[in-house]
Parts: C-alpha cells; sequence; structure tokens
C-alpha cells in the first residue's frame, strides 16, 4: 500500500512538474529535430585533438552532406594529416532500413563496408561516437526517454535543461550513455551544453557547441568541443567555409568517388 | 603542330589548376629471425611522391613516383632486368640496389554520372584480406613474396577505365592494354620460390635450362578487359565481374632430355576468362563477405601431362565475417577454397586447395597506437604465416612500427619454404 501510495505520488508529482514548463519534453526535441540545417551542405572541418598530457593533433577534413527525403547521405575526406589523406568514410543514414557505411582506405585502395551497429565507437580516434556525428547536434526520438529536468538563464540566454535516457538497457550498451543532459538555448533550439554519463552513470564528457551564428540564414556552430572526463582527452572541431547553397551532386555519394585521390 | 597543340592545352590546363603535393620517407629494416645467412635482410629508404593537380571537381591529373635503395641488395638483386614488365611500364633499375619507378600518372574526369580514368594506375577489385581472388586486374610483384601491402607490391598498369553511376549501381569497364605480368624474383634470390606447387621437380641428378619467355606484347591483341556490374538489394552489395586475360604468373612447359639429363622450363603466359561475383551484408555486428568465381582455361603443372602442363577450370570462393562488437576493434575470419574441375590426377597442387586466414586489428589511446595481428593458415599443407604488427603515431605526421613475419609448417608449402626467412621488421615514416 505504501508502495502504491510511492508510485502515485511520483507519477502525479511529475505531471504536475511537467505541466509547469512552457513546453513538454517532447514538444522542445521535435524543436530541435525541426531546426533548418539546409537540404545540404559543404564545409571544412578542423579537428584539434589534445590528450591528457597536453600533445596536440590536427586533423583537416571536407565534407558533404545531403538529404534525400528523410533519408541522408553524408561523406567525409581527410585533407591533412598527409599521412591519412584522401582516407573517406561515406554514410547512408536510412529511415527505415538499417544504417550503410563504407570506409576507404588508400593505403588498402578498398572500400570496406563496415558494420553500422558500432554507434557508441569513438569516431576516427576523437572524443565523439559515430552517433554523436551522425546525429549533428539533432536527437533521436526512438533511442530515448525525454523530461525536462528545469528552465534556467545564464548570461542572458534562456534554456531548456533536458535530461535523454535510453529507453532499454540495450541502447545504453549500443550508445555507450546512460544519460546525456543538455542545455537547450530556447531561442534557437540547439543545445550550447550537453554532459554525457556512462554506461554506469559515471560523468563521461561535456559538450560545449560554441561560435553559433547564422550562415545562409541557418544557425550554424563552428566550434564543438568534447571533453572526457575519464581518459582527460579533449576534440575541439572548427567548422568553416560552410556552404549550404553549393550544388552537391548525388555522385559525391558513390564508392567511385570515395576512392579518387585527393 | 598537333603536338604544339596538346602541349599548350597541357600548359594551360597546369595554369588553371589548383596542385597538392606530398612526400612520405620511409625507413625500413628486416632482420632475419632463422637465417643462417647474414642476419640483415633488407635496410631500404624509400622516397614516394605524390602530386595531384585538380583543374575543377571533376578532372585531375595525378602522378605517384617511388625511389628505393635497398642498403642489402639481397632481396631480389636486378629484379627489374625481369622480363615480366612491358617495356614502357619498367622501373629504372639504379645499379643493382635501387630503382625508379612511375607508380601512377592518370587523368581522370567525370563526365555526368561517369568517372573516365586513363593512365599508369592500379585497379583494384575485391575486398579480402590477404588473399586475392577477384583482384586480379594488376599483376603482383613478389619479390618479397606477400609481405609488402598489396598496395606497394600491385603493379600499376597502363590502362582505360570508366565507372558509371546509376541510382542504386555501378557499372566498371576496364581495358588493359599493357601487358605487364607478375614479377616473380630470380632463382638465389631471398624469396626465391622452391615449392613444387610453383616448380615442377626435376629428375635428381638432372640439370635446368630456362628458355626465353614467351611473352604477350601486342598492346591491343593481347590486351586484358573486365567489367564489373555493382548494385545494392536493400541491405545487400553485390557484385558481377567478367574478366578476359592473361594469367599473371607464366606457365612452366617442360621437357625432360634423358640424353643430356636436362630439364628445359618454357615459361609461356596463357589467357584466361573469369567470371565473378561478390556479396556484402551487414546485420548488426557483422559484415558477411563472400567472393566466388570460375576461372575457365587455367593451368596447372601436372606430372601426368604431356610437358607437365594441364588445363583445367577452376572454381574458387572465399566466405569472409568481420566482426564489429568489440569497441575500437575488427576480428575477421575467412575461408577460402579452390577447387580444379577436372577427373585428372598428377596436379602439383592439391584439387581441393584451402586456406584460412584470421584477422584481429584494434585502435588504441585515441587512434594513436594501432595494433594488428593478421594469420593466413593452408589446411593442405597447414603451413602458414602469423604477422603481428605494432604502430605509434609519434606525430601528425609521422609513424613508427615494428612486425614479425614468421612463416611455419611444411618447407615444400607456399608459405613453409619461406620458413627461413622469418624475419622482424621495424621502420619509421614521415610525410611531407
Amino acid at each position: 500500500m505504501k508502495n502504491i501510495l510511492k508510485t502515485l505520488t511520483t507519477i502525479v508529482g511529475l505531471s504536475l512538474g511537467s505541466s509547469l514548463f512552457a513546453m513538454d519534453a517532447l514538444e522542445v526535441v521535435k524543436k530541435v529535430n525541426e531546426r533548418e540545417d539546409g537540404l545540404s551542405v559543404v564545409r571544412d572541418l578542423k579537428m584539434e585533438l589534445i590528450d591528457k598530457r597536453g600533445k596536440q593533433r590536427v586533423r583537416e577534413t571536407i565534407s558533404y552532406r545531403k538529404y534525400y527525403g528523410v533519408d541522408k547521405k553524408s561523406v567525409i575526406y581527410y585533407k591533412t594529416p598527409k599521412r591519412l589523406s584522401g582516407t573517406g568514410f561515406l554514410t547512408f543514414d536510412n529511415e527505415i532500413k538499417d544504417d550503410e557505411q563504407w570506409l576507404y582506405l588508400p593505403s588498402l585502395r578498398k572500400v570496406r563496408r563496415v558494420s553500422s551497429a558500432n554507434r557508441g565507437d569513438w569516431f576516427l580516434g576523437t572524443d565523439f561516437s559515430y552517433e554523436d556525428i551522425k546525429k549533428e547536434t539533432k536527437i533521436s526520438t526512438s533511442d530515448f526517454d525525454f523530461r525536462i529536468l528545469e528552465e534556467t538563464q545564464e548570461k542572458g540566454i534562456s534554456y531548456f535543461v533536458l535530461e535523454s535516457t535510453p529507453k532499454n538497457k540495450a541502447l545504453v550498451k549500443e550508445l555507450g550513455y546512460s544519460k546525456i543532459v543538455s542545455w537547450i538555448d530556447k531561442d534557437i533550439f540547439i543545445a550550447r551544453k550537453a554532459i554525457f554519463h556512462d554506461e554506469r552513470g559515471g560523468l563521461l564528457k561535456t559538450l560545449l557547441n560554441n561560435d553559433i551564428k547564422k550562415v545562409d540564414d541557418i544557425w550554424t556552430i563552428h566550434h564543438l568541443q568534447m571533453k572526457n572526463h575519464q581518459n582527460k582527452h579533449v576534440s575541439n572541431f572548427y567548422f568553416s567555409n560552410v556552404d549550404y547553397k553549393k550544388e552537391v551532386k548525388d555522385s559525391s555519394f558513390t564508392k567511385a568517388s570515395l576512392k579518387r585521390r585527393r | 603542330m598537333k603536338t604544339l597543340l596538346i602541349f599548350l592545352s597541357f600548359v594551360a590546363f597546369l595554369f588553371a589548376s589548383e596542385s597538392s603535393q606530398t612526400l612520405k620517407l620511409r625507413q625500413e629494416t628486416s632482420v632475419n629471425h632463422e637465417s643462417d645467412d647474414s642476419k640483415l635482410q633488407k635496410s631500404i629508404l624509400n622516397a614516394n611522391y605524390e602530386l595531384n593537380i585538380d583543374y575543377d571537381d571533376e578532372s585531375r591529373v595525378v602522378l605517384e613516383t617511388t625511389l628505393e635503395v635497398d642498403a642489402k641488395d639481397k632481396i631480389n638483386p636486378n629484379k627489374y632486368n625481369s622480363s615480366s614488365y612491358s617495356s614502357f611500364s619498367k622501373p629504372l633499375s639504379l645499379g643493382t640496389s635501387g630503382y625508379l619507378e612511375l607508380r601512377e600518372l592518370y587523368f581522370e574526369k567525370y563526365i555526368d554520372d561517369t568517372l573516365f580514368k586513363m593512365g599508369k594506375m592500379q585497379n583494384v577489385w575485391g575486398k579480402a584480406d590477404g588473399l586475392k581472388l577477384i583482384d586480379k586486374l594488376n599483376p603482383q610483384d613478389y619479390s618479397q613474396f606477400i609481405l609488402p601491402s598489396f598496395e606497394e607490391s600491385r603493379i600499376p598498369l597502363w590502362s582505360i577505365s570508366s565507372v558509371t553511376n546509376f541510382e542504386n549501381s555501378e557499372l566498371e569497364i576496364i581495358w588493359i592494354p599493357d601487358t605487364t605480368y607478375a614479377n616473380i624474383p630470380n632463382s638465389g634470390s631471398e624469396y626465391a620460390f622452391t615449392t613444387s606447387r610453383i616448380i615442377p621437380s626435376a629428375p635428381q641428378g638432372s640439370s635446368t635450362v630456362m628458355e626465353d619467355v614467351d611473352k604477350p606484347n601486342h598492346a591491343v591483341k593481347d590486351s586484358d578487359i573486365g567489367i564489373k556490374y555493382l548494385m545494392m538489394l536493400d541491405n545487400m552489395e553485390v557484385g558481377f565481374y567478367y574478366l578476359y586475360f592473361y594469367e599473371d604468373n607464366s606457365v612452366l612447359y617442360n621437357t625432360y632430355d634423358s640424353g643430356t639429363n636436362t630439364v628445359s622450363l618454357k615459361p609461356k603466359y596463357e589467357r584466361s576468362h573469369f567470371y565473378g561475383m561478390s556479396l556484402d551484408y551487414a546485420k548488426g555486428d557483422f559484415v558477411y563477405r563472400v567472393e566466388a568465381g570460375v576461372t575457365k582455361d587455367k593451368y596447372y603443372l601436372n606430372n601426368l601431362s604431356i610437358r607437365g602442363i594441364q588445363k583445367s577450370n577452376e572454381f574458387a570462393y572465399i566466405f569472409g565475417v568481420d566482426w564489429y562488437g568489440l569497441s575500437e576493434t575488427l576480428l575477421s575470419f575467412q575461408f577460402n577454397q579452390a577447387y580444379i574441375l577436372s577427373d585428372k590426377e598428377g596436379y602439383n597442387i592439391p584439387k581441393v586447395d584451402n586456406t584460412m586466414t584470421f584477422l584481429f586489428k584494434r585502435d588504441f589511446m585515441n587512434d594513436t597506437v594501432f595494433a594488428e595481428v593478421l594469420l593466413i593458415h593452408n589446411l593442405n599443407d597447414k603451413d602458414g604465416i602469423i604477422r603481428p604488427k605494432l604502430s605509434y603515431e609519434l606525430d601528425a605526421e609521422s609513424l613508427i612500427y615494428i612486425g614479425f613475419d614468421k612463416f611455419y609448417g611444411d618447407k615444400d608449402g607456399l608459405y613453409g619454404e619461406f620458413n627461413k626467412q622469418s624475419r622482424f621488421t621495424f621502420g619509421y615514416e614521415k610525410t611531407f
């Protein structure tokens, strides 16, 4: 009886709590996901990787992305370091069927099919996971349950503080996160900060999205910083030459194109 | 006048373009593990220069050259005197210990959905690790057997290709007029073949005479042609291949003269047809791969046949499974079978030849440390090679590595014959 009462109190409390906020959690997530990010985009990405001793490595890439209805194709190529130049990673993000991924290593001259199930793996040695990169600040409604923890204001910016929890244990393992807490800017519906917790609930990493400005009338993040609290590694992503208007040909997303020298 | 116009067009191309260049220097030393001879197997300095000239997003010229000198020169002295190269593809020998090679020089251009390429280049089909079944377009330099990467040992050829992309498929057509074939190490060099799988056995006490090679040399009549069609069926990638080609390894016709107790070997290149297919399917943490094909009119050493050679068809397949279930890790297993489709007996290789491979790869410390182990094991001869390797990225453009290539098993096996060539290799690579 005591337990039933406790459960009821919690449910009522949560319901009342939700209604206290201007928007409910799913509405916020919907707004984040509906945010305009262009039919296609070409951009340079400089990846600055800093280890716990302060040793810095820089990778420069160019990436192309294009929507095909609800599906999305993207490809990223290394420009530097020259040792890795030409390495390409092609991804088809499919709404209905499984995602498809191919990796081209110039040293092998082979386009290798890779599993897309490794969503929680680190993306090319950075502190971002493949899933972080794929979602590009969007939030998966099929992977997470949501609730708004609070509405807050900091340095003149109002935020929804959103907690995202994987729907089940399998997803926790697959994504590598037990919880993500995001600070969503109420005006532009972009997370300016997110804290990721590992599978056991421990603090894993913190994302800061900085230098957010409009390009071709689309709000665009130009600097992402991901700090891994466990291995003290930091990844800074700097986007430049962002162009939403440049034509991105379908042939950019073919295996023949992936194999071209860069 | 025509030449002048071509020259002016080329100059205009250069001026209207952007270029990027890369110089990679590599010092690599290999030390024999078990040899009775001198321990040092090779100590090379390799300089690879690459120039890409982009006229626009769709047109590009690529140039790649390699200069290599070996302080030891034990691997394959005078290898570029090899008759297996066509006259316009042969690297330039620098004494007996070095060479300068034009690795690639080609022009490529997209016209609508078709990518055209013309020039000297590598063309790669198939995806198998450490084994070649569909990857038949370019011959291989066997001067260090299969130890260098395929990228390094694959011999680029003058060719013309086109790849046309359709909505869910692509069609590749390739024409190879270059009559260059596999470089087989000279007798007496470090990795010279001795296995009876490749070298015909001679009666005891007889001497062997190698006759001049009967090699195709007509660019049109003797050219190779290949067609590949790749399509996506739901989550499965399906490929179909056809190749009309000369086998890259010559056939050694042999004649025994009992009067002089001499065996004469006559190397000759023979034509074949290859019909192949491939499948790639990804599900969960697994990627399943199949490559299979029939080679029509393949020539084998056969003790019971006239001149020691028997023609047969061959069916071969590779089944591979890649597992990505562990973070930053790839575990891959492949099983390869090759069947001689003939009732005749007396072949120098098993009529069903079975090979398996195992590959482990793992990246550590945010992709700065790379560990890899490749095992290739022939189940018939119970021989093989195991190749652990560890690399460390010193900085973005520098890498050091250490590896061990351990041959084992039957001394008459394809791998076991090199038991004494097992080696430690360490190297340093710097890119500018």
